[in-house]
This record gives structure tokens, sequence and C-alpha cells, in this order.
């Protein structure tokens, strides 16, 4: 299914990056995993119910090793994910890459990198409501 | 000479209409597959963009397509082959089977093999 920018009317500026994939979400590919769907009922940590609050997703990112900082700007050592919500509801993560862009999987669909974090706000994946971060790693995530 | 309807011997045509009558749950059949792909397509346009997978099985479509019951299963394993998505929770809800083994849930290449293998063992290509 060819992707669709006009369902994000913020996105101006984007490059595709990977294909249209249902083996992985944005939040997998956010913590650098490709072969799983991080999801309430999927790839899930036990005992964090199904709950899509920004705490339970804050809680799930804690688990790989990131912690909640203040903003998106770029930090030499730092990866950084954006989380996205509706009220208290999670819709989406974004990583940040060693560029300063962002990458986004979107659902099913392709991956894309873009400029801004703002871009893909809207009323599919809400707004940002919480930057975390964790050191780089030699091994890190793929970009 | 019997006339065998379904074999038509030399120029002998049967009307289409006449065949339909004949045999109405094929045609039944064909309605409902034809229905199957209508909503699949929606389910999967309408959920592209969402990792949400509580959103993705509560979707109106899906839903429909689980009240289609087991005469879904087969167009759902072959939509699963050709266009992926989480059908998982349309194959459990309709069969009532759970092949995934607990450590591959989440792992959607894993899951897919699974329920192919299920469906090889149950007799359904896809």
């Amino acid at each position: 299914m060819a992707f669709d920018p006009a369902e994000f009317p913020n996105l101006k500026t984007y490059t595709p990056t990977g294909d249209a994939s249902d083996e992985y979400n944005c939040i997998a590919h956010a913590c650098g995993h490709d072969d799983r769907w991080n999801w309430p009922g999927r790839h899930w940590p036990k005992g964090f119910g199904s709950s899509r609050s920004v705490r339970t997703f804050k809680n799930f990112l804690a688990l790989h090793r990131f912690e909640q900082c203040g903003d998106g700007a770029l930090e030499e050592g730092w990866e950084k994910v954006a989380l996205y919500a509706t009220g208290d509801t999670a819709q989406h993560a974004a990583r940040q890459l060693n560029s300063g862009e962002w990458t986004s999987k979107m659902g099913h669909g392709i991956v894309i990198t873009h400029p801004d974090v703002h871009s893909v706000e809207g009323p599919k994946y809400g707004k940002v409501v919480m930057y975390f971060r964790r050191k780089r790693t030699v091994t890190a995530t793929p970009s | 000479m019997a006339l065998n309807v379904m074999e038509p011997q030399g120029a002998l045509q049967i009307p289409e209409a006449l065949l339909a009558w004949l045999s109405p749950d094929a045609e039944e059949v064909r309605a409902d597959e034809a229905e199957f792909d209508r909503l699949a397509d929606q389910w999967h346009r309408e959920t592209e963009f969402t990792s949400a997978t509580d959103e993705i099985v509560c979707h109106p479509g899906y839903r429909r397509i689980i009240a289609m019951g087991e005469p879904a299963v087969p167009w759902i394993l072959r939509d699963l082959r050709s266009n992926g998505g989480d059908w998982f929770d349309a194959l459990e809800a309709i069969t009532g089977e759970s092949p995934v083994a607990g450590e591959d849930v989440g792992y959607p290449r894993r899951m897919k093999a699974a329920w192919f293998e299920w469906g090889k063992a149950h007799g359904y290509e896809a």
C-alpha cells in the first residue's frame, strides 16, 4: 500500500528509508528492534497490563534504558525517543538519529526519516508528550 | 443421454444464470468472499498507520469478518500471506485455537508461520 503523506498534514519533508512491514512497529523501531510488535497484547512485558497510558509506555521505555529528558535537542552521546499521544493515550514513538533527524515506523507502513520531530503530529498520532534518552552504545540501534 | 451440466460437451454452452441457479451455495460463497475482500481492504487502509493492536482488532470491518465465522478462515490465511497484517485475533476468535507458542507472541513472522502450519494441518490452502 502506497504511503499517503496527506494522512499527516504537518509532514512537509520526509524520506522513505524502509519498506512497509507488519513485522515490527513504531515502539519496537524506537527501541532498535525490527522483529517484534511491541504493544499491549503482543510483545509486552508481563505485568504491564493492557493500558496505553503515557505512564505505561514510560515504564516500557525504562526497561530499554530510556530515561525521561526535557527535549528533543541533539545531545552528543545520547539517543533520544519522542513519545506521541492523544490525551493520555500513547499513539506513536520516533527515534532520533545521529544526524538529529528522526526515524518513524508508520504502523504497518513504511519507515521514514523526518527532520522535524513535530512533523508527524496531527490527528493520527497526537502530539509529542514526552522525550526520553539513553546512552548510545557502539552496538546501537541501526539507523 | 444424461446431460452433465458441469462439463458441457462440444458446443453446448450452459447460461451462467442457469449454473448459478443450479449451485446457489457457490454463488453465495462468492458473494461472501467478495464482501471479505472489501472489508479486508478497508481494514488494511484504515489501520495502516497505527501500531495500536487494540484499535486494529476492534476495527468494525475486522469484527464483521470475525462474525463471518469458519468460511472466512481460508480467506484470512490467504490475505495474511499476501498482505500481512494482524489477523491473529480473528483466527483465534473464529477457530478457538491458539497455535502460537507463548514465547512467539508478538513476533509476527513466527505467529504467521504457526498459523500457516495450523492451516496446512487443517486442510486450508493459503
